[in-house]
């Protein structure tokens, strides 16, 4: 466990040494805070809906997360794999899970990060009004949920590839597909859709914690899947072994 | 899984194991989150516990044995449905929300509550959709059509249940609102317990009820089928009598006439049922119904019996005027049966059903249509002989009125009837029916007489509760102006205020609750009125609204949150409102609970009326006064009341006036009722609850009185130019309705929410309040300068990217310090 920590924390450093962390994170911030207060349905934006409440944030800042997490995580193998790092990486006592381990929670520790900046929209919202605080605390939980999904499905691609253009491209769909397509492609395969299938989409799962509601069917769903992800990662980089 | 350090035998035995690996976690992954769909553990982080059954909901729940609630969910639901008013209802996730909480009440309720699931295409039973509209539940529609067979039509949803226990049950017709779930399933389980304790008492009327209704039932029946059948045959099949006949009304009179010992046999049922039902004879208004429709319906079939068998008058000398009646008869028995189904609903859904009566006659709000004609009929066709001009002004008079009495019944039934309130209209000059539960007296223009005053002091001193909801002043904003003398014309500019003739003030007093004539506002929490507006564009006038905040509407702030009615309210506009105060006797009085159950915010100020009512220069008032809030805007009393009439003759009633109406005819001897009012014992002293709200939360009451202001029968004979003026003003006042509510349309949703409250705490449902809320927690932002919220939203746009880019400056200067002092 000391050794994913240890990597996950120089992961987290590298990550803020470099300007993308930055340029993501603001984009992220600017993203949001724009759809947050102009964005509401209809024509009225936050001021004009009149209601202290951070559901806007919680549905679109999911769509943020998905665009720019798989740009902090395109890096995470790509980048190692072009620059022949990853053979130095390897050779370290770690095993290949703990690698994988560490650099998706280093990617965990940037998405708090950025997350615990968007805390002026719930400060902004308390000084406009009262919102309720626990439905708040919900959906920063469900946004930690559904953002490391969003990581660990971001690392998978990562390692399926050398070109961290290739990598974004791929996970930026994978996370879409999750968060929205979902929906849509099972409507198409299914006239009738099992109730069970339609718990595969990540919107479907998010909605209670929008809510305020922590439903534990809900969480052992973004942790099953990072955990997939997380498996996945393993073995695709242990195929290195397989040429 | 394998350890990733050791390498594989073999490339193609290594890839394999990974594929297994995978396809295993991903199995797992799959096998306990299908496992975990079967159990329901949620933590409900909001503040109210919004999305977790509340303890009464709860041990409504455990109160049940054996109930059996069945859910009638359609299989694919649209994403949205179109609503009434215009716009979309998104249904995402509503299916899941709905079973969640019917499981969430089946595991409350420690195995007593079972809950089916209708199932598609079983046997016999047909599609869930059909299943669903033969048990009541509500289907709806989505905006997409599809094609069946040659023409398109718009698919059958259906989203609901039914809650059987024993012998009673009861329809959540139409589930599509999940923040009101749990307030309705509730509402069903505390009615259903209501309703079977009650039908228990009552199971003697009730089956000579049902008795009725089934021998009605299959008199219809056999009437309908003789008719029916006999007029879809081919001539010559039906029998002997029938050939050569190709009238179809001789042909049905033919069939009903070859069957009249049958109908004779089978709809003599009904006499005898009604005979027998001496349980049912005024022991309540529903049973009274059925009886009376009962009676209407057998002497319909007396009628058919004797044009049948050729007693009727002429009925041999004219047949084919005896065919015509028997069509006419069998057609209105049909349109009867119709009112005994209805009636019957009503008596068996009436036990335990708790009615809430509202004062009507006062130019109050009051949601029924009035019981009296506004003109007789030959009258009104009198008037208008001689006089064109003057008949067409009865008419849209008549129409007016007409109008005010569709919307009144309108609104009663969408706001209270639909909603499952029983409501009853009270009229001030006749004493209260024992069976109204709790009274309304809603923002009366008029002064209540004496007697209406002696009816209310003893319902409250009976220790039921009345609300009465004031309103001191009328505000015009903007009004449709009525033509003025000096020939100008309908205009819309007219702003004025002008008290109301309520003696609500000196009524209340009685009881120690001091009403306030001077109007509370607000400068700084306040909700917008929207106003109509002339503009000129280009030589046209064009109408418009825009929103002013108005300090006429102040936003109350200040809540008791002990009190059931504002245990869970953050705020409420309440517009134009006085205040309401306990007298010092009262206050000091321990006896008494006074709670202030609503107040102002302490911007607040109070000031006589009259005001400027144009919304700049009423918040001029506004900001120049000193405030003085806050300002109680609604005041419970519990106590022991005593008597404004003790000591003195209680008033006589008045005289009822006399009616030419077949429907309600003159008594010849006392009803039970009166005889039930007549044993009534006058009481000097009571326990009694009073809530008093100081303002009408933006409902104005629509009457002929106010609206038909000055018009008499005796009047309008003498047609003059001040007729025409008359017509104008009444058309003008309706208009004046109209726009006022519109005014403050957009507060109504919170105001109607508040007033539901107010009937469930009244009718002992105090649990429901809170639930009822907890599906509404609005909370709105506070009243907010255009500068203040644009520096906000500037703010928190710019504080975040600011933040990180000082992080990343102080990290930055950080890694080149260290670099250096790495290099030195």
């Amino acid at each position: 466990m000391n050794a994913v920590l240890t990597l996950a924390r120089r992961e987290l450093a590298a990550t803020f040494d470099s300007p993308i962390a930055y340029i993501a994170a603001t984009v992220f911030l600017v993203v949001t805070g724009l759809l947050f207060f102009f964005g509401h349905d209809g024509s009225a934006d936050f001021f004009g809906a009149r209601e202290a409440t951070l559901r806007p944030l919680f549905e679109y800042a999911p769509w943020a997360l998905a665009v720019i997490l798989p740009a902090v995580t395109m890096r995470l193998f790509a980048e190692e794999k072009k620059s022949g790092t990853l053979e130095l990486l390897v050779t370290l006592p770690v095993s290949d899970v703990q690698l994988v381990l560490g650099k998706l929670l280093g990617a965990v520790g940037f998405l708090v990060v950025a997350l615990l900046v968007t805390l002026v929209f719930p400060i902004a919202v308390a000084m406009a009004g009262n919102p309720d605080l626990g439905a708040v605390a919900g959906g920063y939980l469900g946004l930690l949920l559904i953002g490391t999904a969003f990581l660990a499905l971001g690392l998978l691609t990562s390692t399926w590839t050398h070109n961290q253009i290739v990598a974004f491209i791929l996970g930026l769909l994978l996370c879409v597909f999750f968060w929205t397509a979902t929906d849509a492609l099972i409507k198409v395969a299914f006239d009738k859709p099992p109730l069970t299938l339609q718990l595969l989409s990540f919107r479907t799962q998010f909605d209670d914690f929008a809510k305020g509601v922590v439903d534990m069917r809900n969480v052992l769903y973004f942790l099953s899947v990072s955990a997939v992800a997380v498996v996945g990662s393993t073995y695709s980089l242990q195929s290195r072994h397989w040429k | 899984m394998a350890d990733p350090k050791t390498p594989s035998k073999g490339t193609r035995s290594g890839k394999a194991d990974a594929l297994v690996m995978v396809l295993a976690t991903v199995g797992v992954a799959v096998v306990v989150n299908a496992l975990m769909t079967a159990i329901n553990l949620r933590l409900d982080l909001t503040e109210q516990k919004v999305h977790t059954l509340s303890d009464a909901s709860i041990s409504a729940a455990q109160s049940l044995d054996s109930l059996v609630i069945t859910a009638y969910i359609s299989k694919k639901l649209p994403e949205t449905i179109p609503m009434p008013g215009g716009g979309k209802m998104a249904l995402k996730g509503i299916e899941r929300a709905f079973r969640d909480k019917l499981e969430e009440y089946v595991t409350a309720s420690g195995g007593k509550v079972r809950l089916v699931y209708a199932e598609d295409n079983s046997p016999g039973v047909g599609t869930i959709e059909e299943q669903a509209e033969a048990a009541k539940v509500e289907a709806f529609s989505s905006s997409e059509a599809q094609l069946a067979g040659s023409e398109l039509k718009f698919a059958r949803y259906a989203m609901g249940a039914t809650f059987h226990y024993k012998t009673v049950h009861e329809v959540f017709a139409k589930a599509l609102q999940p923040g009101f779930y749990e307030f309705e399933i509730t509402k069903i389980l505390l009615r259903l317990r209501e309703k079977y304790e009650a039908a228990q008492i009552q199971k003697e009327p009730l089956a000579q009820g049902k008795a009725i209704f089934e021998a009605i039932k299959a008199c219809n029946e056999l009437v309908q089928k003789k008719g029916k059948v006999e007029e879809s045959k081919d001539e010559g099949a039906a029998g002997l009598s029938l050939k050569g006949t190709t009238d179809p009304g001789q042909k049905r009179f033919d069939a009903l006439a070859a069957a009249k010992d049958d109908i004779a046999k089978t709809c003599g049922d009904i006499a005898k049922a009604a005979s027998a039902a001496t349980k049912l004879k005024g022991k309540s208004q529903f049973g009274d119904q059925l009886l009376q429709s009962a009676e209407q319906y057998k002497s319909i079939v007396d009628e058919l019996g004797q044009f049948l068998s050729g007693t009727a008058e002429g009925a041999k000398d004219k047949p084919k005027q005896a065919t015509m009646a028997v069509a006419q008869l069998t057609s209105m028995m049909d349109e009867f049966y119709k009112e005994v189904d209805r009636a019957h609903t009503n008596l068996t859904d009436s036990p335990g059903r708790k009615v809430i009566g509202f004062l009507c006659g006062h130019d109050e709000f009051c949601p029924f249509a009035e019981s009296e004609p506004f003109v007789p009929e030959q009258m009104a066709m009198m008037m208008g002989q001689n006089n064109p001009m003057m008949k067409q002004i009865m008419q849209a008079a008549t129409q007016i009125s007409q109008s005010i009495d569709e919307t009144n019944a309108r609104i009663g039934d969408n706001l209270f009837t639909k909603r499952g309130y029983m409501i009853r209209r009270v009229d001030g000059d006749e004493p209260i029916s024992s069976e109204v539960s709790a009274l309304i007296v809603y923002a009366p223009r008029k002064a209540l007489p004496d007697y209406t005053r002696y009816q209310l002091d003893q319902f409250l001193l009976a220790g039921k509760p009345v609300i009465a909801f004031a309103q001191e002043w009328e505000v015009a904003l903007m009004n449709m102006a009525a033509p003025d003398d000096l020939g100008n014309d309908v205009r819309l500019d007219y702003s004025a205020m002008s008290a109301t003739g309520s003696n609500l003030q000196e009524v209340l007093k009685g009881y120690g609750v001091d009403l306030k004539r001077e109007l509370t506002l607000d400068s700084k929490h306040v909700e917008t009125v929207k106003v109509m507006k002339l503009v000129q564009r280009g030589g046209l006038q064009f109408q418009t609204q825009q929103d002013f905040p108005y300090a006429l509407v102040p936003v109350a702030t200040k809540f008791d949150h002990t009190h059931p009615l504002s245990k869970a309210l953050e705020t409420l506009p309440v517009p134009y409102p006085t205040s309401v105060e306990a007298t010092p006797e009262l206050e000091k009085n321990k006896e008494f609970e006074v709670v202030r159950v609503i107040q102002s915010s302490e911007s607040s100020v109070r000031k006589a009326a009259p005001l400027p009512v144009l919304p700049p220069a009423l918040k001029e008032v506004a900001l120049k006064a000193t405030p003085t809030g806050p300002h109680t805007l609604a005041l419970f009393v519990r106590g022991p009341f005593k008597s404004q009439f003790a000591g003195k003759d209680p008033p006589k009633r008045p005289e009822k006036k006399q009616t030419n109406d077949p429907m309600h005819p003159p008594r010849d001897k006392p009803s039970e009722h009166d005889q039930e009012i007549a044993k009534r014992t006058f009481k000097t002293q009571g326990a009694g609850k009073l809530l008093v709200v100081a303002s009408n939360l933006g409902i104005e009451g629509l009457s002929r009185g106010a609206v038909l202001k000055g018009f008499e029968v005796g009047k309008m004979a003498q047609f003059s130019a001040d007729t025409l003026k008359d017509y104008q003003t009444w058309n003008s006042n309706f208009q004046n309705w109209q726009i006022r509510i519109g005014q403050v349309s957009h507060l109504l949703g919170d105001n109607l929410q508040f007033i539901a409250n107010v009937m469930d705490w009244a009718t002992s449902h105090e649990a429901l309040v809170e639930i009822r809320s907890k599906g509404d927690m609005r909370r709105p932002l506070r009243q907010m300068e255009p500068d203040e919220s644009k520096n906000l939203r500037l703010g928190s746009l710019l504080a975040g990217p600011l933040l990180l880019g000082l992080a990343g400056a102080l990290r930055m200067m950080w890694r080149r310090k260290r670099n250096e002092s790495l290099k030195i």
